[in-house]
């Protein structure tokens, strides 16, 4: 039984698509439903047709099928290109294939599919949770396509067995490679964006846009300190500022690069040197405290000190950074441009809180005074921290919570407090970024998430530099002090257990979680250029892809000449030469007695098998029977040759002399 | 082919009607010094081959039938007390059994039980037969035909794998085809004891030494040891031919291609005589018993 042609039995049939279930079930959590019912019939259909209780589907049939998986990828998704939209048209189309899938042959396109499709879950998850699911629907694929080839007698468990067995044999090689293959940048970056978006900060701040962040409890980033402390009411993580106001929205305004990198970094200042490993949220800001010099290359320091990323971050990434610890941002004065950017307002915008500034402003004898004020202004009049404060319907929305509502969060104590200072022409600026972070002792990292985004106010002092005031800590210097959790307990959405099991247990995943991505996904820098440096040497990476490329290249030729001189090492005899022409002659003339054309295709009856020269002379002489004398005189030299007493064996001259013997009869024919 | 071997082959043919192949088998079996196992059905003609081989060879014949009372004595004899007439001293004296024989034929010999038959089965091995701490050497030459009836099996000892394969060669009669049976029918067959002894012990002996001397070449020698292997790797086969098994093949393809009046041995000898050598040693062997082994391992096994 040819292995192509024959029929798959049912036990690899089943195990096959439970196989392709399972690689369905790896992205199960981002399809449409429908994708899922579709799947799940269509492998139902197969599994029926096996019993006999339903047709083969027929090509209309199949033109319909593949109609409708186009049509629902189109209605789920509509016309954009995202990674999701084709991931669900891949696995409709995969779903679809076992109704074809009859012979072993057609089976291997079904498990490379698998494979594939293992790979594909990487693009969206990487957590090593995702890791072991991915070497279970591997193992899985593996044992089907050992299963394929016992095609004879399939044994579910052996073929599972023997699966796991190679995967595991791999690992050396999949280490190997990991460790010292230099990581190439990629020729091919994907840079089209996720269907749902990611979480993060938006570029703008208008009411209740951060308030959707604190019921957030993904991951944001984590920081890897790497010499001082840095302590819970230092920890304001800058993502960007928003310059531009318009009566309602803040938004971020054109801005410029530094002159320097270093023109916010004071050396004399104590400083933190700190990693961070962000999770990906396709935008270029990063995030650093105070004034900062970035370690790491591929980072722009911008005119207000904020950082950012050359590439749009859409994978994790981890940079390093060297910062003041200072609430003060030293900068000794401002452009025309800055001044006039810094100070300006939409006219005949919230005109009561205009005129109570410009009160408060001849009340006081300076700026510090003035801020004194706002502070007492707001932490002692009846003003609220919550997530929830309602909605504001009017146009004048500061107008209406500072003097009417007074409950809010970060962006409307922020968003006042700035337009407050710039209706008395102080320059002032809404920074938008992170405030806190979790500390884990285990991994030495803090993690910062989406539930800690958060607003502040930097306002310029002549001659000195952007100071920070955080009109939230007025109000609730919980929020500041230990973080959001303790600020407002009945609203907060993160992880809130009591239990010390289960904090324990949160903190020891965190850990684990945290060297996973910095050794597993980060893998490459520093501890890989250690370790490359102990094998090779001093070398620069393109060094190093010489050399490997050497090394690859010179073990690919060894093996092969290796395989070509063991081939060569059992070389066909002049006996097998001469046999093998006559024998070549009686199958073809038999193959074109019945109509054969293709010479490739011919197969060897079964009673030709195993001929002994003098069996194909005789078969010669049954078709060919005027040859008889001629087919007789050569099988004679042959047996002289080969089985007569004193029989050397052919040698090449006498080989010569019968294959050209040969040619001459097959001449005559 | 050798005038004497052909006049022997038309005598036995004479008796035996149809069966040219299996007479020739039979014959070069016992060129080969081998024992003769014969599997089928009564009245087959099983006695009579054996018979007129002896007779036509000119050899001393006795035939045991194996029956389930018998004792290893009944074939090798056995120490009787008994008083010399002339001396009239009394002792024991060695009285052969019917196995002291140049040709025995062992009719049903799976009826006996097995230790009886190892009693045979031991004496066609060594060719002597140990009594009494006295070693008494059988006739030269010794050749033995078994028989079996593979049908009624109920009240048999089944011969073990060991012991088939002392048998040389294993062959079936089957029924005669309609000329040769109308031909036995209206009495045109020989009788085996009306056969002329066409030759003596020495001229037997010269030709079983003519067959050890015929030329296998070292191409021949190789087709053997791939057949040889291959029925040790075969996937269907739980066990593969021994080496005795492998000489008993080259020994029987020279006897065969003496008989065809060659003086070396060609691979088609080899083929025609592998079924008959090779399948009774295997048969217990096979994974899946309704396979034709023999025919799927000389169609698997390149000649050159």
């Amino acid at each position: 039984m040819a292995f192509n042609a024959s029929l798959i039995p049912q036990p690899t049939l089943v195990f096959l698509f439970f196989n392709v279930f399972a690689a369905l079930m790896l992205h199960v959590t981002r399809l449409p439903l429908w994708l899922i019912v579709f799947s799940l019939a269509a492998l139902s259909w197969r599994m029926f047709m096996f019993s006999g209780r339903v047709p083969k589907p027929n090509w209309y049939m199949k033109l319909a099928l593949v109609s409708a998986g186009f049509y629902g990828v189109y209605a789920s998704y509509g016309t954009d290109l995202t990674i999701e939209s084709m991931v669900s048209l891949l696995i409709a189309g995969v779903m679809l294939k076992p109704l074809e899938v009859e012979k072993h042959q057609s089976s291997y396109l079904l498990i490379f599919l698998n494979y594939f499709l293992c790979a594909l879950l990487f693009l969206f998850d990487r957590t090593p949770l995702d890791f072991l699911l991915v070497i279970v629907v591997m193992t899985l694929t593996l044992g089907s396509q050992v299963l394929v080839h016992l095609y004879d007698q399939p044994n579910r468990m052996a073929s599972l067995k023997l699966g796991f067995g190679l995967l595991l044999k791999s690992l050396p090689l999949a280490l190997l490679l990991f460790l010292v293959l230099p990581r190439l940048g990629p020729l091919w970056t994907l840079t089209v964006p996720t269907q749902s978006g990611v979480v993060g900060l938006s570029d703008s701040m208008s009411p209740g846009s951060i308030a959707q962040l604190g019921e957030n409890d993904e991951l944001a980033f984590r920081v890897k300190l790497l010499d001082n402390p840095l302590p819970m009411n230092q920890r304001y993580w800058r993502a960007f500022t928003l310059s531009e106001f318009d009566g309602e929205t803040w938004q971020q305004g054109r801005f410029y690069q530094a002159n320097r990198a270093s023109d916010f970094f004071n050396d004399d200042q104590p400083s933190v040197r700190y990693e961070i490993m962000i999770e990906p949220h396709e935008k270029n800001w990063l995030f650093a405290i105070g004034g900062s010099k970035p370690l790491t290359p591929e980072i722009t320091v911008h005119s207000d000190a904020t950082l950012e990323s050359r590439k749009r971050l859409y994978n994790q990434w981890q940079y390093k950074v060297e910062s003041n610890i200072s609430e003060l941002l030293p900068q000794s004065n401002l452009s025309r441009s800055e001044r006039i950017r810094y100070t300006r307002l939409p006219s005949g915008s919230n005109e009561k809180a205009q005129d109570f500034a410009r009160q408060l402003n001849e009340q006081t004898a300076d700026l510090p005074q003035f801020i004194s004020a706002l502070r007492s202004f707001i932490s002692d009049k009846d003003f609220s921290y919550t997530l929830s404060p309602g909605t504001f319907d009017g146009d004048d929305q500061i107008d209406e919570f500072l003097f009417e509502s007074k409950s809010g969060f970060c962006s409307y104590y922020a968003g006042s407090v700035a337009f407050l200072l710039r209706s008395i022409d102080v320059p002032a600026r809404v920074v938008l970024g992170y405030m806190g972070g979790e500390e884990n002792q285990l991994s030495n990292a803090l993690s910062v998430y989406q539930y800690d985004a958060h607003a502040w106010v930097e306002v310029f002092f002549e001659g000195q530099g952007w100071l920070r005031l955080d009109p939230t800590a007025w109000v609730a210097p919980e929020r500041v002090e230990s973080g959001l959790q303790r600020a407002i307990p009945s609203e907060f959405q993160g992880f809130k257990s009591q239990s010390p099991w289960l904090r324990e247990l949160r903190k020891r995943w965190q850990a684990f979680d945290y060297y996973w991505n910095d050794w597993m996904l980060s893998y490459k820098g520093n501890q890989q250029q250690a370790i490359l440096q102990d094998l090779w040497g001093e070398r620069t990476a393109n060094e190093l892809i010489g050399i490997l490329t050497v090394a690859f290249v010179l073990l690919g030729l060894g093996l092969f000449s290796f395989l070509w001189w063991d081939q060569k090492s059992k070389p066909v005899s002049y006996e097998q030469k001469v046999y093998q022409a006559l024998f070549t002659w009686l199958v073809t003339i038999d193959a074109a007695n019945q109509g054969a054309v293709d010479r490739k295709s011919i197969a060897i009856p079964l009673h030709l098998k195993g001929l002994t020269m003098q069996g194909v002379c005789r078969e010669l002489t049954k078709r060919l029977p005027h040859l008889e004398a001629s087919l007789n005189a050569l099988n004679k030299q042959v047996s002289a040759a080969l089985y007569q007493p004193n029989a050397n064996g052919l040698d090449k001259s006498k080989t010569r002399q019968l294959l050209s013997m040969i040619k001459i009869l097959k001449k005559t024919v | 082919m050798d005038a004497k071997l052909s006049s022997v082959l038309s005598a036995l043919n004479s008796v035996v009607l149809g069966k040219e192949h299996q007479v020739k088998l039979a014959l070069s079996c016992l060129l080969a010094k081998g024992h003769l196992l014969i599997e089928d059905l009564p009245g087959m003609g099983k006695t009579t081959l054996s018979h007129a081989l002896a007779n036509v060879l000119g050899l001393q014949y006795q035939r045991i039938q194996f029956t389930s009372d018998m004792l290893p004595a009944d074939i090798v004899g056995g120490s009787i007390y008994q008083k010399d007439e002339k001396t009239q001293q009394a002792g024991f004296v060695f009285h052969p059994g019917p196995v002291f024989s140049q040709v025995v034929l062992a009719d049903e010999i799976n009826r006996a039980t097995p230790k009886t038959q190892s009693a045979l089965l031991e004496a066609m091995e060594e060719r002597q037969v140990s009594i009494d701490g006295q070693t008494h050497v059988l006739p030269q030459p010794f050749f033995v035909i078994a028989t079996q009836n593979p049908i009624s099996q109920s009240g048999t000892f089944t011969l073990p794998e060991s012991q088939l394969d002392r048998f040389l060669m294993r062959i079936e009669l089957g029924y005669p085809n309609a000329k040769a049976e109308r031909a036995l029918l209206e009495g045109k067959s020989n009788k085996a004891m009306n056969l002329p002894v066409l030759m003596n012990e020495s001229q037997l002996s010269a030709y079983q030494q003519k067959v050890a001397s015929i030329t296998a070449s070292a191409s021949l020698i190789d087709y053997v040891q791939k057949l040889v292997t291959k029925t040790r790797e075969h996937p269907q086969l739980r066990y593969g031919l021994s080496p005795r098994a492998a000489l008993a093949l080259l020994n029987t393809a020279k006897s065969w291609a003496l008989l065809h009046g060659r003086d070396h041995v060609l691979p088609d000898d080899v083929q025609d005589v592998f079924r008959f050598v090779a399948q009774h040693r295997l048969e217990d062997a096979l994974v899946d018993n309704k396979m034709d082994i023999c025919a799927d391992i000389i169609q698997n096994v390149s000649v050159l």
